[in-house]
């Protein structure tokens, strides 16, 4: 079974800072992670090598030093990365980066599973992994929380609703976004680590895949930022000392005083 | 200065993190500096009533708990007096969060090494302990770093120690204001926090140093720093070969000494107290675990040890997130089973013998004879890199119960005719008198009680704590 992961690097924080200017995300100086959904999604596709054997392929859209997310990927138990990576990609929105990710899968080729997490922690859309089966013409599952089997080109899962579960069956090729609930993510063995770090990750520009290039970046994204502003939290305090009496006393008095009591 | 009265005020200092739940005290002072502690102390002294030091509170043998008498907070010694980055050392005071201090000399570059595992200690509590941390493998405990001690006596009278000005000489420690015999039995080379120090040539600060509060109430020290930590990862194996594992930790060391900043074990009893948490763990593994300087060649290093010694699995962990996953691994035992010891109602009993390099194998096979041999429920792990297992029994019934007191003597004598130490970490405090008596007999434990009577000639302070305090009449 071919299987295919699809992950981003993203800045590791949940306070994302946006440039005034450009509105997008600020990602000098904070230091990157794999998308913490990612690593499901790795260990899903790890875990349907280790049950029904295949290779397990990641494939990454981003700059130079989003590799680094494809050799982790690789210390877990992928077997090859592809990061796609060219200034004609940059500034690409959820429909053309869904585009060149589709692209690159095509040429990857002969793939039987293709996984993605729910969502990144910091677009947050979840639009990328549907977008994706869509530019392939094949089936996608989006939630998934447990995968049950695959025979005959079938695929037996479990998708995670607000208050329920569905079941469903569907054929291969295809796609599936998951959810956390479906496993804990492994840590790197040493074997692991080391071949991630010997790897060869294969870089490839507009030039090696085959698409439209007005459907690369700017230019194939009809998304049209207006605003992205950071919300500030205010946060206040105030630090009381006596003997407890008094203190309690002060203390009801000021939570009343806020309607707290 | 604050002082409390009120039983649920004080309630939170009747208690430590061990299951010694016989404290009791009248009141709580908590002075705001040294004119407080001695107006507190020699009124004690006057009026005969016992004072109790408390700290952080993350003791395990009740030390700061009071059987009788007030209880001395020192929470409010809390300033960091200065960082000297170019001599690599700070003085602070004595109720300064471990926490507050990492942090802030973080900023600075620099790296306190005793670096305890329990963040909300004191200062003044790890110096009083002579307390071990996550990396004492690779630095030793709290007492290489004590460059100097202020500490207030029963008297009032302030004490002032540096190292290297005075060293015991032709059988005494000539502290000025007295002189102190040293005692007839000599504390072993080993990882140990066994009652006070005693040394041929002793530095006269090595006594105050593990006193666990019973000289003096120290409010200022001076400890060395070392500069920031290299980046490390740490690596889990997971191992079938549970008997061969004093001459795979013997290779290691060998192999790996100089890189490594911690080495411990889990058994597979251990693993069983994790798999809640990890359940990955493979079945029927034990595993060692290493905290290593991180790059390439000690990465290859362990994947060559893992293969040679068949590992099962391994795990690694490099960037913060798994190395936090890990680190909370090491953790999470201790705080699995003391749940578990709550759990099923009975008081700990969890062993803190260390012996020497040569006699680890023996100390391990002894251990391990003794877990075939017995039915009671239990497991080892800790600090194998020091020759220091914790081994800790889980009595299912009263007559287990028995038996797990004897077999804790047994073992404490096994450990004593190798040359070990009954406390390798976490003192004697009120609960390990029995076995302090063992390793020192009577006249070490009377000795130890001549001593503090020349520093606390009133005997009010830190009762009960290292020896009986009916040893003082």
């Amino acid at each position: 079974m071919n299987i295919v992961v699809c992950i981003k690097q993203v800045p590791d924080t949940f306070e994302v800072k946006i440039d005034p200017e450009t509105k997008r995300i600020v990602r000098e100086g904070v230091e990157s992670i794999i998308n913490p959904y990612d690593n499901y999604a790795i260990e899903e596709a790890v875990r349907l090598k280790e049950r029904f054997g295949g290779t397990v392929t990641a494939i990454s859209m981003g700059p130079p030093q989003a590799e680094k997310a494809l050799r982790d990927a690789i210390a877990m138990g992928v077997d090859d990365g592809v990061l796609l990576c060219d200034m004609k990609f940059a500034g690409s929105d959820t429909l053309a980066t869904s585009y060149i990710l589709s692209c690159g899968i095509k040429k990857i080729g002969n793939f039987d599973v293709i996984v993605c997490g729910r969502e990144t922690l910091d677009g947050s859309t979840g639009q990328v992994g549907p977008e994706i089966a869509h530019h392939l013409n094949i089936p996608y599952v989006t939630y998934v929380s447990k995968i049950k089997n695959i025979s005959s080109g079938v695929m037996e899962c479990v998708r995670l609703m607000e208050d329920h579960y569905e079941e469903l069956k569907v054929h291969l090729p295809v796609l599936i976004t998951v959810v956390k609930e479906i496993n804990q993510p492994r840590i790197p063995s040493l074997k692991g680590m080391l071949k991630a770090k010997k790897a060869q990750i294969n870089i490839w520009k507009s030039d090696n895949i085959e698409g439209e290039i007005s459907s690369y970046g700017q230019d194939g994204s009809p998304t049209r930022v207006v605003d992205v502003w950071t919300e500030h939290m205010k946060k206040e305090g105030r630090k009381v000392e006596g003997e407890t009496d008094k203190l309690v006393e002060e203390l009801a008095t000021e939570l009343k005083k806020l309607g707290v009591l | 200065m604050i002082v409390k009265t009120g039983k649920e005020e004080i309630l939170t200092y009747l208690e430590d993190a061990s299951n010694f739940r016989e404290g009791s005290a009248e009141r709580l002072y908590i002075p705001d500096d040294e004119g407080d502690l001695i107006s507190i102390l020699t009124d004690c002294a006057k009026n005969n009533i016992p004072v109790t030091i408390s700290s952080g509170g993350t003791g395990t043998v009740g030390g700061r708990v009071p059987r009788e008498g007030v209880i001395l907070s020192m929470e409010r010694f809390n300033r960091i007096i200065n960082i000297d980055k170019n001599e690599k050392t700070s003085t602070l005071q004595a109720g300064v969060v471990i926490k507050d201090f990492l942090d802030l000399i973080e900023k600075e570059g620099l790296f306190y090494p005793p670096f305890p595992t329990e963040r909300t200690a004191f200062i003044g509590g790890n110096v009083a302990t002579n307390a071990s941390g996550e990396y004492s493998f690779r630095f030793g405990p709290t007492r290489r770093y004590v460059k100097k001690i202020r500490m207030i006596l029963t008297n009032g009278d302030t004490l002032e120690i540096k190292r290297g000005c005075l060293y015991e000489k032709n059988g005494v420690i000539d502290y000025g204001m007295f002189k102190v015999p040293l005692p007839s039995y000599r504390t072993p080379p080993v990882k140990c926090s066994a009652g006070y120090f005693s040394q041929e040539g002793m530095d006269g600060i090595d006594l105050i140093i593990g006193s666990e509060g019973t000289l003096g109430v120290i409010t200022e020290v001076k400890v060395s720093l070392i500069d920031a930590l290299p980046p490390r990862f740490i690596v889990i194996v997971f191992l079938r070969d549970e008997e061969g594992i004093p001459f795979i930790v013997k290779e290691i060391k060998k192999m790996c000494g100089d890189a490594l900043f911690s080495l411990e074990f889990f058994d597979s009893g251990s693993l069983e107290f994790l798999k809640n948490d990890f359940p990955a763990i493979p079945e029927n593994t034990c595993a060692i675990y290493v905290e290593s300087v991180s790059n390439t060649e000690e990465m290859e290093r362990w994947l060559d040890i893992a293969e040679r010694y068949n590992a099962v699995d391994t795990w690694l962990a490099e960037d913060r997130k798994n190395y936090e996953k890990l680190i909370d691994f090491r953790h999470r035992l201790p705080e699995n089973i003391n749940a578990y010891f709550k759990k099923i109602g009975i008081v700990k009993v969890a062993m803190d013998i260390a012996v020497g390099e040569d006699s680890f194998p023996e100390m391990y096979g002894f251990y391990r004879d003794m877990m075939k041999k017995e039915k009671i429920h239990s497991i080892l792990f800790g600090h194998i890199g020091e020759n220091h297992l914790h081994f800790n029994l889980f009595p299912a019934s009263d007559e287990e119960k028995i038996r797990a007191k004897e077999i804790y003597e047994i073992c404490v004598r096994k450990a004593i005719s190798l040359g070990g130490t009954v406390a390798a970490e976490h003192g004697i405090g009120k609960i390990k008198h029995k076995w302090l008596e063992i390793m020192y007999g009577r006249e070490g434990l009377k000795e130890m009680a001549g001593i503090k009577k020349i520093f606390d000639p009133y005997c009010i302070l830190g009762l009960d704590n290292i020896f009986p305090k009916a040893l003082l009449k």
